[in-house]
C-alpha cells in the first residue's frame, strides 16, 4: 500500500494503519489514504512554519532595536530660601603649653589673628565661639563665627567670605599662618603635618552650630590606616572648639592624613603645624581642608621663592630634609594607582615638569619635587581612582627665618565666587584654568574696582590683589583659585572655596 | 336526550399534523355531530388542508388568536344554536384522537351529570406509548404542575378520574358551562389557560374528570401550540406571567396589594436563584414576567368574571391540589430524567497519576528555598512590604478614596489592592502572614494548578507530572518570588487554572464565572498580561461560537475592577501606565532578548551567573548552561507541531509567543518611577505566560508520544529541575531581595508614636544620584503594600501638593531660611527619615541631606535605625493631617464600590457550584431522594 513508502520502518502486520495507532488517542485511526498523507504533510508544514516563526521571533527580539516608552520622573528644582550663611575662621595659633612653655597638657593661644570678612549684601555678624580647649572662649583669639542674617529679598545667592592671617613670633613659634574662613560640614579631609620629633600637629574642630557634634576621625599615615584609641566619639560642644594633638593618637607619623566626619552638629576642621629644628623655629601654618578624594586634584598657588636658601638648609642635616617641596598623596583602597603629576608654571619664566608616579593605595606617600626653580606653579594630579593630594613648600632666608605652608587641593569654582584676601605682605591671587577653553575672570573689589584676568586654556595666572580686601569673581565656568602672602622667610597660602554648598538649588523627585 | 357534540379543531401552522388529525377525526367510532375547523393565522398550508378536508365549516380568525380565543371566535361565527345537552370537543391541530376517544369521553360524562369537563389522556405524538399529559393541578402555593409528564403508559394512571384540571387539547366541555364561564381567560394565551378554566369550572360547582380510555395525541405543551420551538427563557416567562396573573386573580381582595407589591422583588430574588442554579438564560424572562405582571390590566376583568361564576369556596379546589410530598417526588423524578450523563473522559488521577508525588517534591523545593521564612510575621524587600495591620484596614484601601501615599491624593485603588484585601483577609488576625504563607506554598501550589490543567488535556500521567514540575520550578516564578514581585507570583500560580476554567467555560456557566474571577485576579496581579490574555480570549470566542454567551462575560469582572483606574489613567492621557506592575515600585534591570528566551528576568541568566561564580566556576558561560538545560523543553514544544494534536499545540505555542512578546515589550516600557529613575515592567509575568505556552506544547507532545513518552519526560523533568537550582539556592542562602521583617515599616520609635497618634507623618528623603532628593511621606505606621498605588507611581505631573512637599524637602535638605517648623506642623510630619543606600552615586546628596538635618536646631537626631537615619521634630503640635474622603465618602466612590460589588456578587453566585455531584447512596428509600432535592423551583 501507499503508506509503506511513507513509513518504511513499520512492521508488516500494521501496514495498513498509521504506526501511531496504539498511542494516538486524540485522532481516530484512519487507514492510510491520500487523506492520511495529507495530514502528515500538513503536520510537517505546521511544524516547519512553527520553527520558522520561533526563529524569526527570537531573531527579532534579540537583534532588532525596539522602540520603547520611557517615562521621565517629574522633578522640581527647589532653590532653598536664603538663610543666614555662616563661616568659621580658625582663630589664633594655639600651642600645647602655657605662655611659659610649661604645662604640656594644656592648650593655650598665641595672640590673635587679623580677620577680615565681608558679605555681598546686608549686614554681617561676627561672634567668637563661646568655649574652647584653648580657654579662649568668647575672646578675640577664639575661632570667629561670621554670619549674615537671612535676606529673603535677595534674588541672587548671598556671598560671604572671610580670611585671617597671623604672623607669629613667640619663642619657638615663628612664621606666617593664613587661612580662609570655612563652611561647617559633616565630612572633611585634611592633608598635612607630621608628628615626628620637633613637629607639632594639632587638630582643631570648631562647631558653630546650635547642636553638639560627635566627631569621628580616621588617621592615615605612611604605614596605612592608624588605629588609635580616642579617635571616635569626640564631642564638640555647640558653639565650641576642641583642640587635639595628633601625636596624642600616634607619635612619629611622617605623613598623616586625617578624615573627620561629624554627626549631630557640623564642624570646621583645621590642622595647625609648627616645626622646631633643634633650637631653630621652622615655621607655623594653619592647614585648611583639602578636596574629598577625587580623580583630578588641582593645587594652584605653589610659590617657590628663595630656593637657593632652602637648598642651603638641606646641608644642615637630616632634620632639615622636610624643607624640600613635596606632594602628599593618598589613595583609599588597595592596589597601585598610576598617578600623573603636572606642574604647570604660571608664566614663561619658570619651567614646569610632568611625571607619573606609581602610587601604592592605602598608604600616604610624600613625593618630593626636586629641581623646581623659583616661580609660581599649579600642580595637577590626575588618577584613575579618587585620591587625596596636597603640597608642602618651604621658604627661607639665609641666616634668617624659615617658614612653610601646606597647599590643599582647591575646589572647583563654577560661575561665581567671593574671596577675602588675608592681611599680609605681597598678597597674590593665583587662578588656574584646567579646561580646554579660554576664559576671562572678572575681579570686582569691594570698592568697585574691576580687574580682568585672561586665562587661556590650561593655563594659570596671577592677579595682584590688595591686603584685607574682598573680591567677587565672575565670568567663568570652571577655575581654581588660591591666595598667597609671602615675605622673605615667611609664607602662607590658602585655597578659595566655592560659595556654601548647602544653599545651592536641589532637584526634588516625587 | 342524545348529547350533541360540536368538535372545534384549531390549527395554526400545523400542516405536518393536520392530515393525521383530520383523518383520526373522521375515523371516530362516535363521530361529532358538527365540526368547525378554525385556522388561527397560519402561514403554511394549514388553511388549505382544512378547507380541502371539506368535513365541516371552516373559519379563519382575523390574525393570530390564542387557542381559547380561536375557539371563542369559532363559536361566535359558526356554531349551530345551543341546545341543553350540547358539548364542545376542543382539539388542536396536533390532537389526533384515537377512534374510541369521543365515545369514551361521552361515556364518562353521561354517567355523571355533575361532570362539566372531561379530558382525555394526551399521548406523545412521536412516542404514542408515552403519556404527554394527563391532568393538571396546583401546588399549595398556586403553581401549576402537571400530574403526569413523559411517563411510559403502563396503565398506571388509569385509576384516576377526578382532576383539578385537564389540558385544553382534547377537552370535552359542556357548552352551557363554557359560555357561562366566559371561556378561556384572554389574559392567559396558552400556559395555564385550560387549568384556569377548569379551576373556575370547579368553583362554579361542576366536576372535571380525566378519562384514561380516551387517548389523544399531543405534540407538546400548550405554549408550543403553533410554534416550532420555544427557548427556555420564553417558556419560563410564559409560566411566570401566567402564575402571576392567576395569583392576582385568585387572591382574596385584601391580599391583592400585598401580592402586587411582592411581584417585582420576587422576580429579582428568583433571578438571583436562577443565577446560583446556573440558569442565567431564565433571568430575562423572569424579570420581564414580573414587570408585565405588575402592570397586568386584565386582572380586574378576571376577578369580576371569577366572582360572578363562583358558587363554591376554594375548599373545593384545595382537596385536589398536589401535596408537598408528591411535588418533591415529581421534582426528583424530573431531575433524574434530565440529569446529563457523567462525562466519559477519564484522565489520570491525582494520587495514582503521580500528581501527589510532584506536589510533595516541589513542596520540598519550596521548603528548602523559603522554609527559613516560616517563622516570619511579614516579608519586605524588593516589591514587598508588609500589609495593613487588620482586615478592616485592608478593605478600607479599596475603591475610590483618599490614597495616603506621598502627599496623598484622591483616586482609585489599584485592582491589586482588592486582591490583597482578599488574600490578607484569609489570615485576618495578621494579614501580612498571608504573604508569608503564600511564599511557603507558592511552589507546590503552582504544581497543583499546573497538574490539574495538564491532566485536563492528558490521558496518561507523564505529561501532567512533568508539567507540574516544570511549572512549579519555572525560573520566572522563582525570580518573581526572590524579587518580591507578588503580583507576578499570583499570576503564575493562577494562570493554569485560568486556562482550565476558560476551556471548561465553553460548557459550563459555573466555570465561565470562575474563569471571570480568575481573569480578574490575574489581570489585577499582572496588568501587563491583559493584552495577551484578551487576544487569547477572543480567539477562544471565535473557536467556540456556540458558547459565546458563556465565554463573552469572562472579562466583565476584570473590567469592573479596572474601570476606575482606566478612567483615571486615560483622564491623564497616560493609558500605557495601566500596565504598570502593582506593589512597591522597584527598579528592574531590563534583560536582553536572549536572556528572556531562557526565562531569565534579568541579565543574570536565571541566577546561573551568580551561582557559577559562587561555586568557583566563573569561567563557564552561564547563559549557555541554562540554554542547554532548556533544550529538552524547547525540542518537545516544537515537536508538538509535528505530532497529532495541533489544535492544542498551536494555541499553546501562540500563547508562548504572546507571553514572550509581552516580556520583550515590557522591558521597553518604563512607566513606573522610583525617585529619579523609571523602571521597565517586570519581565516575570510575561515570561510566565511564555512558560505556560511552552509547557502546554510539551504536554501535547508527551501525550502524542504515548507509551514512548517516558524517556523524554524524565529527561525534560530532570533538566527543568536543574535549571531552577541557582534561583532556589539563592533563596535558600538568603541572597535575595525578600527578607524576613517584624512587620514594621518604619523605625520602632516611629511605630510606637504611631500607636498613639496614627496621623503623624514621616518625611522620607532618599538621596538620588546626581545630587537629587526623592521625597515621600509615610502616614502613621507607614505605607503598606495595599496602600501602594500605580496612579501615584506613574504620575508624570507635579501637583500642588507635590510641589509643597518638594519645597519642604528641598529646603530641609539645605541650609535654608525656610520656616521648616511650621510647614512640618501644617503637614503633621514629626519625623524625617533618610533611608540607607548602597549606591555610592547617591553619596553627595546623602551627605548634603544629613548635614542639613544635623545642622537643623528644631530636629533632634534619633540615630541610625534599621530603616535609615531618623530625626524627630519634637515641636509638633497636634493638628489635622491632610486627609480626604473614604471609599464611601464621594458619590463616585459609592457608585464604583456598588457597581463592582454587584458584578462580583453576581459572578460569585454564578460561580458557586450548585449542581450537585451524584453520589452513590445505600438504599434508604425516599429519604435519599429528598436530600437531593433543591429548594429552588425548576422552571
Amino acid at each position: 500500500m501507499s503508506d509503506q513508502r511513507e513509513l518504511p520502518g513499520e512492521s508488516a502486520p500494521q501496514d495498513d494503519l498509521f504506526p501511531e495507532q496504539e498511542v494516538d488517542v486524540v485522532e481516530p485511526r484512519t487507514p492510510v489514504t491520500v487523506r492520511g498523507v495529507a495530514i502528515v504533510s500538513a503536520r510537517v508544514m505546521t511544524g516547519l512554519i512553527g520553527i520558522g516563526v520561533a526563529a524569526a521571533t527570537i531573531a527579532a527580539s534579540a537583534l532588532l532595536p525596539l522602540p520603547g516608552i520611557h517615562a521621565v520622573p517629574p522633578s522640581t528644582v527647589i532653590t532653598p530660601v536664603p538663610t543666614a550663611q555662616q563661616l568659621v575662621c580658625p582663630g589664633a595659633v594655639v600651642r600645647l603649653s602655657d605662655e611659659t612653655g610649661r604645662g604640656a597638657t594644656t592648650v593655650s593661644a598665641i595672640g590673635k589673628p587679623d580677620t577680615d570678612y565681608r558679605s555681598s549684601a546686608g549686614s554681617i555678624d561676627a561672634t567668637p565661639l563661646t568655649s574652647s580647649d584653648a580657654s579662649t572662649g568668647g575672646s578675640a583669639s577664639a575661632p570667629i563665627v561670621v554670619s549674615t542674617p537671612p535676606d529673603p529679598g535677595a534674588a541672587a545667592q548671598l556671598l560671604l567670605s572671610g580670611a585671617q592671617s597671623q604672623s607669629v613670633k613667640a619663642n619657638d613659634f615663628v612664621g606666617l599662618a593664613a587661612a580662609d574662613c570655612g563652611v561647617a560640614n559633616g565630612d572633611s579631609w585634611l592633608a598635612g603635618g607630621a608628628t615626628t620629633v620637633g613637629r607639632t600637629t594639632l587638630l582643631t574642630l570648631s562647631n558653630p552650630t546650635e547642636v553638639a557634634a560627635t566627631a569621628n576621625i580616621v588617621l592615615y599615615g605612611e604605614t596605612g590606616l592608624i588605629a588609635a584609641p580616642g579617635t571616635s566619639g569626640i564631642i564638640v560642644p555647640a558653639r565650641g572648639q576642641r583642640v587635639l594633638s595628633l601625636a596624642g593618637f600616634r607619635p612619629n607619623i611622617v605623613s598623616p592624613i586625617v578624615h573627620v566626619s561629624s554627626s549631630g552638629g557640623q564642624v570646621v576642621a583645621n590642622l595647625q603645624e609648627s616645626i622646631i629644628r633643634g633650637l631653630d623655629a621652622g615655621g607655623v601654618d594653619i592647614i585648611g581642608p583639602t578636596s574629598a578624594p577625587a580623580a583630578s586634584n588641582v593645587i594652584p598657588g605653589l610659590l617657590v621663592a628663595n630656593s637657593a636658601a632652602v637648598q642651603a638648609l638641606l646641608g644642615r642635616g637630616a632634620d632639615y630634609n622636610d624643607v624640600v617641596p613635596v606632594l602628599r598623596l593618598f589613595a583609599p583602597g588597595t592596589g597601585t594607582v598610576s598617578t600623573t603629576i603636572n606642574v604647570i608654571p604660571e608664566d614663561a619664566t619658570a619651567a614646569g615638569t610632568s611625571f607619573t608616579y606609581q602610587l601604592e593605595a592605602g598608604r600616604v606617600v610624600d613625593v618630593p619635587f626636586s629641581d623646581l626653580g623659583d616661580g609660581n606653579y599649579t600642580v595637577k594630579v590626575i588618577t584613575p581612582v579618587p585620591v587625596i593630594a596636597a603640597v608642602r613648600v618651604s621658604t627661607a632666608v639665609v641666616g634668617g627665618s624659615t617658614d612653610f605652608t601646606w597647599l590643599s587641593a582647591a575646589s572647583e569654582l563654577d560661575d561665581h565666587a567671593q574671596l577675602t584676601v588675608a592681611r599680609g605682605p605681597s598678597p597674590q591671587l593665583h587662578l588656574a584654568n584646567t579646561t580646554t577653553g579660554a576664559t576671562t575672570v572678572t575681579l570686582t573689589a569691594q570698592d568697585g574696582t574691576v580687574t580682568k584676568v585672561a586665562l587661556p586654556a590650561g593655563s594659570s595666572a596671577l592677579a595682584a590683589v590688595r591686603s584685607g580686601v574682598t573680591y567677587q569673581l565672575t565670568g567663568f565656568d570652571s577655575i581654581y583659585a588660591a591666595v598667597t602672602v609671602i615675605a622673605p622667610g615667611l609664607i602662607a597660602r590658602y585655597a578659595v572655596h566655592p560659595p556654601g554648598e548647602g544653599s545651592t538649588p536641589v532637584t526634588v523627585y516625587r | 336526550m342524545q348529547p350533541k357534540v360540536t368538535a372545534v379543531l384549531v390549527a395554526r401552522n400545523g400542516d405536518q399534523y393536520l392530515p393525521s388529525t383530520i383523518a383520526a377525526l373522521a375515523a371516530q367510532i362516535r363521530r361529532p355531530d358538527s365540526v368547525i375547523f378554525v385556522d388561527s393565522g397560519s402561514s403554511d398550508t394549514s388553511e388549505r388542508l382544512l378547507s380541502d378536508a371539506a368535513l365541516a365549516q371552516c373559519v379563519t380568525t382575523p390574525g393570530r388568536r390564542s387557542f381559547g380565543g380561536a375557539v371563542a371566535h369559532a363559536l361566535q361565527v359558526a356554531a349551530p344554536p345551543a341546545v341543553d345537552n350540547d358539548w364542545l370537543w376542543l382539539l388542536g391541530h396536533d390532537n389526533a384522537p384515537s377512534p374510541p376517544a369521543l365515545s369514551a369521553l361521552l361515556g364518562a360524562v353521561e354517567v355523571a351529570p355533575s361532570v362539566a369537563v372531561a379530558g382525555p389522556k394526551l399521548m406523545r405524538w412521536d412516542e404514542p406509548g408515552v403519556i404527554s399529559s394527563f391532568g393538571e393541578t396546583l401546588t399549595r402555593f398556586g403553581r401549576s404542575i402537571a400530574v403526569v409528564t413523559d411517563e411510559l403508559d403502563q396503565a398506571q394512571f388509569d385509576i384516576q378520574s377526578d382532576l383539578l384540571g385537564v389540558a385544553a387539547g382534547g377537552m370535552l366541555v359542556r357548552r352551557r358551562v363554557f359560555t357561562e364561564l366566559g371561556g378561556f381567560d384572554p389574559a392567559l394565551p396558552s400556559v395555564d389557560a385550560a387549568l384556569d378554566f377548569c379551576v373556575r369550572v370547579r368553583l362554579a360547582g361542576h366536576r372535571v374528570v380525566g378519562v384514561p380510555s380516551a387517548r389523544v395525541s399531543s405534540a407538546g405543551a400548550a405554549e408550543l401550540f403553533g410554534r416550532r420551538s420555544l427557548s427556555a427563557g420564553s417558556q419560563n416567562r410564559l409560566h411566570r406571567a401566567a402564575q402571576v396573573h392567576r395569583r392576582l386573580a385568585y387572591a382574596p381582595a385584601l391580599a391583592v396589594p400585598l401580592h402586587w407589591l411582592s411581584i417585582v422583588p420576587l422576580a429579582i430574588l428568583r433571578s438571583l436563584g436562577h443565577l446560583a442554579a446556573k440558569r442565567p438564560a431564565l433571568i430575562g424572562g423572569e424579570l420581564a414576567a414580573g414587570i408585565a405582571g405588575a402592570f397586568d390590566t386584565a386582572v380586574p376583568v378576571a376577578r369580576r368574571n371569577l366572582r360572578r361564576t363562583r358558587a363554591l369556596g376554594w375548599r373545593a379546589v384545595d382537596a385536589l391540589r398536589m401535596p408537598w410530598s408528591e411535588v418533591r417526588e415529581h421534582r426528583a423524578h424530573d431531575r433524574a430524567v434530565s440529569a446529563p450523563a457523567a462525562p466519559a473522559r477519564v484522565g489520570p488521577a491525582f494520587f495514582a497519576g503521580g500528581g501527589a508525588w510532584m506536589v510533595l517534591l516541589t513542596a520540598l523545593a519550596g521548603v528548602i528555598a523559603f522554609g527559613r521564612l516560616a517563622n516570619a510575621t511579614a516579608l519586605a524587600g524588593g516589591g514587598l512590604t508588609p500589609l495593613s495591620g487588620n482586615a478592616a484596614e485592608l478593605w478600607s484601601h479599596v475603591g475610590y478614596a483618599w490614597r495616603d501615599i506621598g502627599p496623598g491624593f484622591i483616586g482609585a485603588a489599584d485592582p491589586f489592592s482588592y486582591l490583597l484585601a482578599v488574600i490578607g483577609s484569609i489570615t485576618f488576625w495578621s494579614p501580612s502572614f498571608s504573604i508569608v504563607a503564600l511564599y511557603l506554598v507558592a511552589i507546590p501550589l503552582s504544581a497543583v494548578t499546573a497538574w490539574c490543567c495538564a491532566a485536563r488535556f492528558s490521558a496518561r500521567p507523564w505529561a501532567p507530572a512533568v508539567a507540574a514540575l516544570g511549572w512549579a520550578l519555572a525560573p520566572p516564578l522563582l525570580a518573581s518570588l526572590n524579587g518580591g514581585h507578588l503580583g507576578a507570583v499570583l499570576a503564575h500560580v493562577l494562570l493554569p487554572v485560568l486556562v482550565l476554567a476558560t476551556v471548561n467555560a465553553a460548557r459550563s456557566w459555573s466555570m465561565a464565572a470562575v474563569a471571570g474571577l480568575l481573569f480578574a485576579a490575574v489581570a489585577a496581579s499582572a496588568p501587563v498580561l491583559v493584552p495577551a490574555l484578551t487576544i487569547a480570549w477572543l480567539a477562544w470566542l471565535i473557536a467556540r461560537p456556540k458558547s459565546i454567551l458563556r465565554l463573552i462575560g469572562i472579562p466583565v469582572p476584570a473590567a469592573a475592577l479596572f474601570f476606575p483606574v482606566v478612567m483615571a489613567q486615560f483622564g491623564r492621557g497616560n493609558g500605557v501606565a495601566l500596565f504598570a506592575d502593582p506593589g512597591v515600585p522597584v527598579v528592574n534591570a531590563a534583560p536582553s532578548g536572549w536572556h528572556l528566551l531562557i526565562g531569565s528576568t534579568d541579565a543574570g541568566s536565571a541566577g546561573w551567573n551568580a551561582f557559577l561564580v559562587g561555586i568557583g566556576l566563573s569561567a563557564v558561560p552561564a547563559a549557555a548552561i541554562a540554554a542547554v538545560l532548556l533544550i529538552p523543553l524547547a525540542v518537545l514544544a516544537l515537536l508538538a507541531l509535528f505530532l497529532p494534536g495541533s489544535p492544542r499545540s498551536i494555541p499553546a505555542l501562540l500563547l508562548a509567543l504572546m507571553g514572550f512578546a509581552t516580556a520583550v515589550i515590557g522591558t521597553h516600557v518604563e512607566v513606573s518611577m522610583v525617585g529619579a529613575m523609571a523602571t521597565p515592567i517586570w519581565a516575570g509575568s510575561g515570561l510566565s505566560l511564555y512558560w505556560l505556552g511552552l509547557i502546554g506544547a510539551m504536554v501535547v507532545a508527551l501525550e502524542a508520544l504515548g507509551t514512548r513518552a517516558a524517556l523524554p519526560a524524565i529527561v525534560t523533568g530532570i533538566a527543568l529541575a536543574l535549571v531552577a537550582v541557582p534561583l532556589l539556592s539563592a533563596a535558600a542562602a538568603g541572597a535575595i531581595a525578600v527578607r524576613e521583617t517584624n512587620g514594621r515599616l518604619l523605625p520602632a520609635f516611629v511605630s510606637a508614636e504611631a500607636v498613639t497618634n496614627p496621623t503623624l507623618g514621616t518625611l522620607e528623603l532618599a538621596a538620588q544620584p546626581a545630587g537629587g532628593v526623592a521625597v515621600t511621606v509615610h502616614r502613621g505606621p507607614g505605607t503598606t503594600l495595599d496602600e501602594q498605588s500605580t496612579l501615584d507611581a506613574t504620575d508624570l505631573k507635579t501637583s500642588a501638593a507635590d510641589l509643597r512637599l518638594a519645597t519642604l524637602a528641598g529646603n530641609i535638605s539645605s541650609r535654608s531660611g525656610f520656616d521648616v517648623g511650621s510647614e512640618l506642623n501644617a503637614l503633621q510630619l514629626a519625623f524625617v527619615l533618610v533611608p540607607h543606600s548602597s549606591d555610592s552615586a547617591t553619596g553627595p546628596a546623602r551627605q548634603r541631606i544629613t548635614d542639613a538635618l544635623n545642622g537643623n536646631r528644631i530636629l533632634s537626631p534619633v540615630g541610625d535605625t534599621a530603616n535609615g537615619y531618623l530625626w524627630h521634630y519634637q515641636g509638633i503640635t497636634a493638628g489635622p493631617a491632610p486627609t480626604g474622603p473614604g471609599p464611601f465618602g464621594t458619590p463616585y466612590g459609592i457608585a464604583v464600590l456598588v457597581g463592582q460589588g454587584i458584578v462580583f456578587a453576581l459572578t460569585l453566585l454564578l460561580a458557586i457550584p450548585t449542581t450537585r455531584r451524584r453520589r452513590l447512596r445505600s438504599a434508604r428509600g425516599p429519604r435519599g431522594v429528598v436530600e437531593l432535592s433543591e429548594p429552588e423551583e425548576a422552571p
